[in-house]
């Protein structure tokens, strides 16, 4: 009887091997093909969406969130491996750092390898966390101090200095005028209005004449004291980092100023079209590191995908200076987790430290046309160095005068720019 | 030449604004002593409504102002009533915390309903240049000071010929006493504030609709208090003296002082001229001595 059971249970337990070792051989011919496997990818947003600048850095946030969802919606984004869905986790940090640092330091504690920033406070703040966690940041605001020397943050878009000493070669190379063209600034007395002040010697050594600063609060009722001396000056093109430009324009044309109104790389003209009249407006320019949606061929590559990406999400997005900023930092965070994970193959080996690779060596990647191609390296963090220059025309439209222009390094050149 | 008369004209034009929000600061203290820290914000919110019916309901614009300045009054007549009422008879400095109070409350407000960006009001007023004595003035300002002088100007007729506003001077100057003669001391009070609210308004629509509307517009609200404190806290011809003064200070500061130490003097020039005032004249240019015997 003994005997018998222990018969049993040999047959069994050699039966339970078989079985065992034939599920693990491998199948000689399979007969349905192997799936590729869909992975998502958290990243953090750090964005103020409910304070004091919540409104006018919405357009921003829709171009992100659209971007990004678009991309989902359609399955993810294809890599070797198969494809990827970017879940975005937004903290509304409603503009003040203090709220940014513990939502950073949870956002690297769960493992996101990438943190887009909205605002230069965040990046100047973060910038050596990020380093030592090994983070990227990629920013919408391209903070000179957070950009150089190089570290982990990275910039879409050119910073207002190098954009103004690029404005001054093409005022230098177009200019018809007798004699040289002079330059002035007319910006707010604050630390954005004189962003790019630490360059005002780069017009001097090309050969152009810089004849005076003025300065205004933010909000001005009249700027005539400060229009009538440029005039005197006989300043030929007015730069400005403000963003509130009407007042300026009003009292330019009713001074008679001759010279033209510049904006700095924030202050499109969209916003400004409905505010004054088209007479007034005429003849102002905007140095933009981002298409300019009012005069973007309707036909291009970015406005074709805007068109069709909030087709397929049935949103209304008014065209706007801040949406193409929102849409590049979303399609440079895309092709930064393509390329990190093509290269370390699979989503457990994605970190913050493949990123930072991807991205310093993306080279001429194309960005629809937002920037000109991203370009980073190990000691340039911002992904575009060009500027297009568009101008008001006297039938109130906006049309581009100058396309992708490379602009030299502010921050290079004067190293006062990176503080 | 002409450049000074175009900078001295339009510093008194923007001065005479000055002078109409300064208009609902004294209104305020001129009947119930509270000096309100919340004007700039109250300015701010009847523009933003003003802007909003224009925006969002269509109306034309003169409508527009009317209902506004029948919401500005309501709004004051409710801060006078669950703010401020059940502090009568607190100390000075409970009263003034409660207009920061305010403030703040008004500035969130403001924030979740109209957000961040500038928005602009219709074309209303010309916006091209007039010459006056060969220099070239604002239209725009032109009409908004003179809108701001005639406003000026009925309120001081109402307190000198009405009897609503001989109650309300009553009450500033001794409510019990006001309250002993049949005068509604707590009526007078909700008046002034409904006024005040309303003058604001009245005074941010003329400035939004030069400048554009923005959350910068209430920190106008900041460049009434010299005007107010030169003028004189209880003087309503003050702020019409003063208002001026203070804006011919700036624009004249800002011309030939900005470029001797690189900008900005021009904003504080004004602070300076009521501090050097105060020193001399303590209760301002127009403003009434007290005396007080023990």
């Amino acid at each position: 009887m003994l005997n018998r059971l222990h018969t049993i249970i040999s047959i069994l337990v050699i039966l339970s091997f078989v079985l065992v070792l034939t599920s693990c051989a491998p199948s000689a011919a399979p007969t349905i093909p192997a799936q590729k496997a869909t992975v998502t990818v958290n990243i953090g947003a750090l964005l103020d969406l409910s304070g004091p600048t919540a409104t006018s850095t919405q357009p921003g946030v829709d171009g992100i969130r659209d971007f990004i969802n678009y991309e989902n919606q359609k399955g993810g984004l294809d890599w070797s491996g198969g494809k990827v869905i970017i879940k975005l986790n937004e903290v509304d940090n409603r503009y003040d750092p203090s709220i940014s640092m513990p939502a950073y330091d949870k956002m690297v504690a769960q493992g996101y390898p990438i943190i887009l920033t909205h605002q230069s406070a965040d990046n100047l703040a973060l910038k050596g966390k990020a380093k030592n966690d090994q983070v990227v940041l990629v920013t919408l605001s391209p903070t000179p101090g957070a950009l150089t020397p190089p570290g982990w943050v990275f910039a879409n878009y050119i910073d207002h200095a190098s954009a103004f000493c690029a404005f001054c070669n093409w005022a230098k190379a177009t200019w018809k005028g007798s004699g040289t063209p002079k330059i002035a600034s007319l910006t707010w007395d604050t630390a954005y209005g004189k962003a790019h002040m630490c360059a005002l010697d780069y017009p001097k050594q090309i050969g152009l004449e810089y004849v005076g600063t003025e300065y205004t609060p933010m909000m001005p009722q009249d700027v005539s004291p400060q229009v009538t001396r440029l005039k005197e000056a006989g300043a030929d093109y007015v730069w400005t980092q403000a963003v509130i430009i009407s007042t300026y324009l009003k009292d330019m044309k009713r001074l008679g100023f001759q010279g033209k109104l510049v904006t700095g790389l924030n202050t499109g003209l969209i916003e400004w079209i409905p505010t004054v009249t088209p007479e007034v407006m005429a003849g102002t320019m905007h140095v933009s590191g981002l298409i300019d949606m009012a005069a973007a061929d309707p036909n291009g590559p970015f406005m074709k995908k805007f068109n069709e990406v909030t087709t397929t999400l049935n949103v209304k997005r008014p065209h706007s200076t801040f949406y193409p900023n929102g849409a590049s930092a979303a399609i440079l965070v895309q092709k930064a987790i393509v390329s990190a994970l093509n290269t370390v193959g699979d989503i457990k080996k994605l970190n913050g430290k493949a990123c930072y690779d991807a991205l310093v060596n993306m080279k001429n990647v194309d960005s629809l046309g937002i920037t000109d191609k991203f370009t980073f390296s190990e000691t340039q963090r911002r992904g575009s160095m060009s500027i297009q220059v568009v101008q008001a025309q006297p039938d109130g439209s906006i049309k581009l005068i100058a396309d992708w222009t490379k602009a030299p390094d502010a921050l290079e050149k004067y190293p006062d720019c990176a503080k | 030449m002409s450049d000074i008369i175009a900078i001295t004209i339009t510093g008194i034009l923007v001065g005479c604004l000055y002078g109409l929000i300064a208009l609902g600061l004294v209104l305020i203290f001129k009947t119930t002593q509270v000096f309100n820290l919340a004007q700039g914000e109250m300015l701010l919110m009847g523009t933003w409504v003003t802007w909003s019916f224009i925006e969002f309901v269509h109306l034309p614009f003169w409508l527009a102002i009317i209902l506004a300045l029948i919401f500005s009054a309501l709004l004051g007549i409710v801060i006078e009533r669950f703010a401020l009422r059940p502090m009568l008879g607190q100390s000075l400095m409970s009263m003034i915390m409660i207009t920061i109070g305010i403030y703040s409350l008004l500035r969130g407000i403001s924030l979740y309903f109209w957000g961040g960006p500038q928005q602009t009001f219709p074309q209303v007023f010309p916006s091209q240049g007039i010459s006056v004595f060969g220099a070239p003035i604002s239209a725009h300002l032109i009409i908004a000071a003179i809108i701001a002088v005639i406003l000026v100007i009925f309120t001081y007729a109402y307190f000198q010929y009405t009897r609503g506003g001989l109650a309300m001077r009553a009450t500033a100057e001794n409510p019990m006493i006001a309250q002993s003669i049949g005068v509604n001391v707590t009526g007078a009070f909700s008046r002034s504030w409904a006024l005040s609210s309303m003058v604001a308004t009245m005074g941010g629509v003329l400035l939004g609709t030069a400048m554009g509307l923005s959350f910068g517009l209430s920190d106008i609200g900041l460049k009434s208090f010299p005007v107010v404190m030169l003028g004189g806290f209880e003087s309503i011809p003050g702020v019409l003296i003063a208002g001026p003064i203070m804006g011919l200070c700036e624009f004249l500061g800002a011309q030939f002082l900005d470029p001797l130490v690189g900008g900005g003097i021009g904003e504080i020039i004004p602070f300076v001229v009521m501090l050097i005032v105060l020193l001399i004249k303590p209760y301002g240019l127009f403003g009434y001595k007290i005396i007080e015997r023990v």
